[in-house]
């Protein structure tokens, strides 16, 4: 399985089976409600703040000019996660999938409407808004379990479609940064010294404000050579993002490069993005190019493997076709 | 059991919502580039970390402690500001800076507060809001002192 086009198919709607959008729904959403509940004190904590440090963003600043006290805070999180956990699950889909999409908005949004918007979560809760309006509780859910469900599972691009988004999404999140660059820095920005100046000055503002900062980034801020690379190699991953599109191999070198982006980001700055860290992020690069339909195969073919050696026989499974649940 | 047939693709009601979800979605997350790259939001961002220039000599506004033995103590952003978000709690200090004597007072008797109540920064006996200068390459290279200093707010820690 290569995870091309099928027949007749524009290039755009390539298929995948529909246990890889499933996979997707259960990590972006599980990471949603792992989100939410590790980050629950610092989100419940905003019903203590002052109303004059609100400063509404969003679809926040579409709702409301005033902030929301406590107990209002802590309900709407425990709706969202309840939300989440169905989403997860594929339970009641129609209604789970846009309510948890539309709390984790309002929830993210809310976070950043206090003078500083931050930029970790953008891609998750866009993730979520794709997967929230496709079918992505047709396989491996509770829905298709209770309604005894069967699905073709060969790929298709009534499931692909979605991924596809996903992965347009993640690129261009990265393009958008890329030529913010070059809009407000010009071609300068390549040089290397305002990374440099930024780098610094970012690890010494954490430091005496006590948080955790990157030494490591803050020395080499003297290296002066080593800036212009390093920024050259950030704007080529950000605006070569949409050539990861283009097939397998550009796909998998751009994930690649991507993440260990990031993890210069930690390194340098000691700044987390954890949703693109775990690989969730850029996943559905790779999902769209069939390289999850090929990893779920291969598990699928070393689970039938063991029983079917211990029988001697191939499997029922095997045989049959699998029944999705 | 065979998986029952679906409707063609190509004239299927879902190709055509797929087509505008990826419009729209395209169309949203693209639309940042026409916004003036200042008015940042959220989750359809226009991702102006890190574009502008840095002075070498950068003047940060902080909260300090100080000790009974006189020396200067880091605070936390939960101390600070009630977050742990060091970005929030930084936007926090200049705005309360930008406020004037009134803005910075209130911050420096909210910080105090919270040392008190807290058990981090026991031994802290006064709070400082201040304005420090530093070359923050020489920083990291172990020039500590800043080369300017201006005092904004000082307050003691009620105990």
């Amino acid at each position: 399985m290569n995870g091309g086009p099928a027949t007749g198919q524009p290039r755009w709607f390539r298929p995948v089976r529909p246990q890889t959008l499933a996979l997707l729904r259960l990590l972006v959403g599980g990471y949603g409600v792992v989100y939410l509940t590790v980050r629950w004190g610092h989100l419940v904590s905003f019903g203590d703040r002052p109303a004059d440090q609100f400063d509404p963003v969003g679809v926040i600043g579409l709702v409301t000019d005033d902030p929301l006290s406590r107990p209002w805070i802590t309900a709407l999180l425990v709706l969202v996660v309840v939300a989440g956990v169905a989403f997860t699950a594929g339970a009641w889909w129609q209604m789970s999938g846009p309510a948890f999409a539309l709390g984790l908005l309002a929830v993210t949004t809310y976070r950043n409407s206090w003078g500083q918007v931050l930029h970790t979560e953008n891609l998750v809760v866009l993730h979520t808004l794709v997967l929230a309006v496709s079918p992505a509780a047709v396989a491996w859910s509770v829905d298709a379990r209770r309604r005894r469900d069967i699905v073709d599972p060969n790929p298709s691009p009534r499931w692909g479609w979605a991924v596809r988004v996903m992965a347009m999404m993640t690129v261009l999140t990265y393009l958008v940064a890329g030529v913010a660059k070059l809009r407000i820095a010009g071609w300068d920005w390549l040089a290397g010294d305002v990374l440099r100046s930024q780098v610094a000055h970012d690890n010494l503002r954490k430091h005496l404000l006590g948080d955790p900062s990157s030494f490591v980034g803050g020395w080499l801020a003297g290296v002066a050579w080593l800036w212009a690379p390093l920024s050259m190699a950030t704007v080529a991953v950000e605006l070569g993002a949409p050539l990861a599109l283009w097939g397998r191999r550009a796909a998998t070198v751009w994930t690649g490069l991507a993440w260990l982006f990031h993890c210069a980001v930690l390194g340098l700055m000691a700044i987390l993005f954890p949703y693109h860290l775990l690989g969730l992020g850029l996943l559905p690069v790779l999902a769209t190019q069939g390289l999850v339909d090929d990893w779920l195969a291969a598990v699928e073919a070393l689970s039938r493997r063991g029983p079917a050696r211990r029988a001697g026989v191939p499997s029922a499974a095997h045989q049959a076709g699998q029944v999705l649940e | 059991m065979e998986p029952a047939a679906a409707p063609s693709w190509n004239r299927s009601r879902t190709r055509v919502w797929a087509v505008a979800v990826t419009v729209v979605a395209a169309v949203a997350v693209l639309i940042p580039l026409v916004r003036d790259p200042g008015n940042d939001s959220f989750p359809l961002s226009t991702y102006p970390m890190f574009t502008s220039t840095r002075e070498p000599v950068a003047t940060i506004d902080v909260v300090a402690g100080v000790s009974a033995a006189g020396t200067d103590e880091r605070l936390s952003p939960e101390l600070i500001a009630g977050t742990d978000e060091v970005i929030q709690a930084a936007a926090l200090v200049g705005r309360a800076v930008r406020a004037g004597p009134a803005g910075t007072a209130r911050l420096c008797r909210d910080v105090a507060a919270r040392v008190a109540e807290g058990s981090a920064g026991g031994d802290l006996v006064d709070i400082e809001v201040r304005t420090d200068a530093y070359d923050t390459v020489a920083w990291f290279r172990g020039q500590r002192e800043p080369l300017q200093s201006r005092m904004h707010a000082h307050c003691q820690v009620p105990r």
